[in-house]
């Protein structure tokens, strides 16, 4: 089964040299079969618009580079200093149905406090 | 020759197949199967044998038919007639005023509810989950918002029953949350009395999809993890469909009142049949002004991007596509006249950026009437479309196709193969490979390129003793025939009926061929094309054998 883990490194480079690390044939190609999806440094706060579409405020980013990784041949371990646990899914899934519940799954194990894990009842006040 | 089915060993069209295998028909005893992996459900669609875009779907409701609570407000047993002839539906006996609930539902962004229900005593039914609500009518079939704002309610009567309901209700929140109902009279009023209530559905999505029983973890439907995609987009013969990993950077697909920007514009969601053959079209209409409708993406200055979108006009006119990096605009163009009233147009945009930018534009702009759209995606690093990815509020990837046989059949000293293939890109686009064990030091490749060439290499004991392109035999999206023979001391190479390469050369394989990739890489898969079928002869077929099979 794959499994679904989420990176941050400094830059697009280090990213960029983790990946290149990872096993590949003599022509450069990879001999890996993980999926891996860079999806750079993320929206931290999105822009904002006026009502005619242009831009009010510009959209700052993360100082850190994302990277999304559908192991197929077990984690690399050497990843994990990288490893961060967003929110399940975070973003962006591999649109897996196991992946992203073996993500929960594990997430909740770490964080069991979260509020994620723990969701608050419902509140009897506000319903009609 | 004898009929080419009598003749190969191994035989592949697409038709067979399971979760993580595609069958062969010869042999017969399975021996041939193909192992088939992708690991991705919710990502992948196809067109399937009715000519809609067929998706996976999930019901992620725990016990999706227990309705027992213990609740001294309620009375709720099961052993009622359903409405798929069980006896499976239960009996809700409101005793007070109050909700009975299903617990703990995980709500990630567009997602609907759904049940079944039959009036009682009472005939109606109220809802509410993460602070949207509805009101369904069990009598006439009617459904109404009743409260928060919901995306849709709606309603519909089952097949061959005159009095069970489906009741559904479509909500963009992420948020573990419980699912509250009350029975109700024709009053709205909470007074004691039954309804009836059968078979729970959680699923992303704008409509409520297939009913999937579940227990103690979530139940997939329609395209699982690894489950080939026999393609039906060219006809009653299915293909079976192979592509690499694809990123749709959209977060909403199809529900277009999330994108960043709705300018002098009304959206009606579920407004009609959609590509994927459900009610979840989205209709966009002009308000006057200059309408627009747009979603804001990270560009990055290099990379090519595709964007595609399905759409339907109704009786808009000045479609106006355009595409802007924030740096240059790709595209400003009405696009009225490439689309149809009739038909749904999957249009298709592709662009290299030329700046790097958090917020690149894709709208449409500047109409006036109605269209109708669905199915918006943009890949990145794309020259060409793939197949939909729906997402329904974050990004979604669809891993790569790897579909092969490891089968001492093809360790043969002579030998035919045959492939009937449509190349969807030709841009060093592998469409097959039969490999030995041990790297890339013996195999064969047949490989698109850009130019409409076909490079056949044929690698043996690390050395490649043939290495030759055959020019403008390919294009995209256009089937070809190929059929390559080889002897200890020969090979030769068909297209379409025509002997392209005739080369004597020594063909020692070793360790000898036993590995075939239908996607042509024994690695990540980055190739893309439909495969119609794959004959392999344990023999060199003669010339007029080989051009009989490859032609057209």
């Amino acid at each position: 089964m794959k499994v679904t883990r989420k990176y941050e490194f400094a830059d697009e480079a280090a990213a960029d040299a983790a990946i290149a690390a990872l096993p590949h044939d003599e022509e450069g190609n990879p001999t890996h079969n993980n999926g891996i999806v860079k999806l750079g440094y993320l929206v931290v706060t999105p822009a904002t618009y006026d009502e005619d579409g242009e831009e009010l405020t510009a959209a700052v980013l993360s100082d850190v580079y994302a990277v999304d990784v559908d192991w197929s041949d077990g984690i690399d371990e050497s990843w994990d200093d990288d490893l961060v646990w967003p929110t399940p899914m975070g973003i962006h899934s591999f649109g897996s149905s196991s992946a992203r519940e073996e993500y929960a799954t594990t997430y909740c194990e770490l964080f069991p406090d979260s509020l994620y894990c723990n969701p608050p009842e419902p509140e009897e006040l506000e319903l009609p | 020759m004898a009929n080419a089915l009598e003749s190969a060993s191994l035989v592949m069209i697409p038709s067979g197949y399971e979760d993580g295998t595609l069958g062969s028909l010869k042999p017969t005893d399975g021996s041939g199967d193909f192992t088939f992996s992708r690991g991705s459900d919710i990502s992948a669609t196809r067109v399937n044998a009715d000519g809609y875009i067929e998706k996976g779907y999930e019901n992620t409701i725990i016990g999706s038919n227990d309705f027992a609570r213990d609740n001294s407000s309620y009375l709720i047993t099961n052993g009622e007639a359903g409405y798929d002839g069980t006896n499976d539906a239960w009996l809700v006996n409101k005793l007070a005023a109050a909700y009975f609930s299903k617990d703990a539902l995980v709500l990630t962004g567009v997602m609907t509810i759904s049940f079944y229900a039959k009036a009682g005593s009472l005939d109606r039914i109220f809802v509410f989950i993460g602070g949207q609500a509805a009101r369904f009518d069990l009598t006439n079939g009617t459904a109404a918002k009743a409260g928060g704002t919901p995306i849709a309610q709606t309603i519909e009567l089952v097949s061959g029953t005159t009095d069970w309901y489906r009741c559904s209700i479509t909500i963009n929140k992420s948020v573990t949350t419980n699912l509250l109902l009350k029975p109700q009279n024709s009053s709205n009023q909470d007074v004691v009395g039954t309804i009836y209530i059968q078979d729970a559905m959680l699923n992303q999505g704008l409509v409520a999809y297939p009913y999937k029983e579940t227990t103690t973890a979530p139940v997939a439907g329609g395209i699982l993890e690894d489950m080939p995609r026999l393609d039906y987009s060219n006809g009653s013969c299915p293909a079976l469909l192979l592509e690499p990993q694809r990123t749709n950077l959209i977060e909403y697909s199809e529900y277009f009142d999330a994108w960043n920007v709705k300018n002098n514009i009304t959206l009606t969601s579920n407004f009609s049949e959609s590509p994927e053959g459900l009610n979840n079209s989205t209709k966009i209409t002009s308000t006057g002004g200059v309408s627009t409708i747009r979603i804001d993406l990270p560009v990055t200055i290099g990379d090519s991007y595709t964007f595609s979108f399905y759409i339907k006009n109704i009786d808009a006119t000045n479609i106006k596509l355009e595409i802007y990096d924030r740096a240059n605009f790709f595209i400003e163009q009405n696009i009225e006249n490439n689309i149809s009233t009739s038909v749904w147009t999957r249009y298709t945009y592709t662009f290299t950026s030329t700046n790097t930018a958090s917020n690149a534009t894709f709208e449409i702009k500047g109409f006036t009437g109605s269209f109708e759209i669905w199915g918006a995606q943009v890949e990145q690093d794309a020259t060409y479309e793939t197949s939909y990815i729906p997402t329904y509020g974050t990004s979604q990837t669809r891993a790569g196709d790897n579909c092969f046989t490891n089968n001492s059949l093809l360790k043969q000293t002579s030998a035919t193969y045959f492939l009937e293939t449509t190349p969807i890109e030709i841009l060093s686009n592998n469409l097959i490979e039969v490999r030995g064990n041990g790297g890339t030091s013996n195999r064969v490749v047949f490989q698109a390129n850009a130019n409409g060439s076909i490079r056949v290499l044929v690698r043996a004991q690390g050395s490649s003793i043939l290495d030759q392109n055959v020019g403008s035999v390919v294009s995209r999206n256009t089937k070809v025939k190929l059929a390559l023979k080889y002897t200890p001391s020969n090979i030769s190479f068909f297209v379409d009926g025509v002997k392209k390469i005739d080369t004597d050369v020594s063909v020692d394989f070793s360790p000898e061929l036993n590995g075939l990739d239908l996607e042509g890489s024994e690695t990540a898969n980055d190739d893309a094309l439909k495969q119609h079928q794959f004959l392999f002869f344990p023999e060199a077929l003669s010339d007029a054998d080989c051009i009989t099979l490859t032609t057209i």
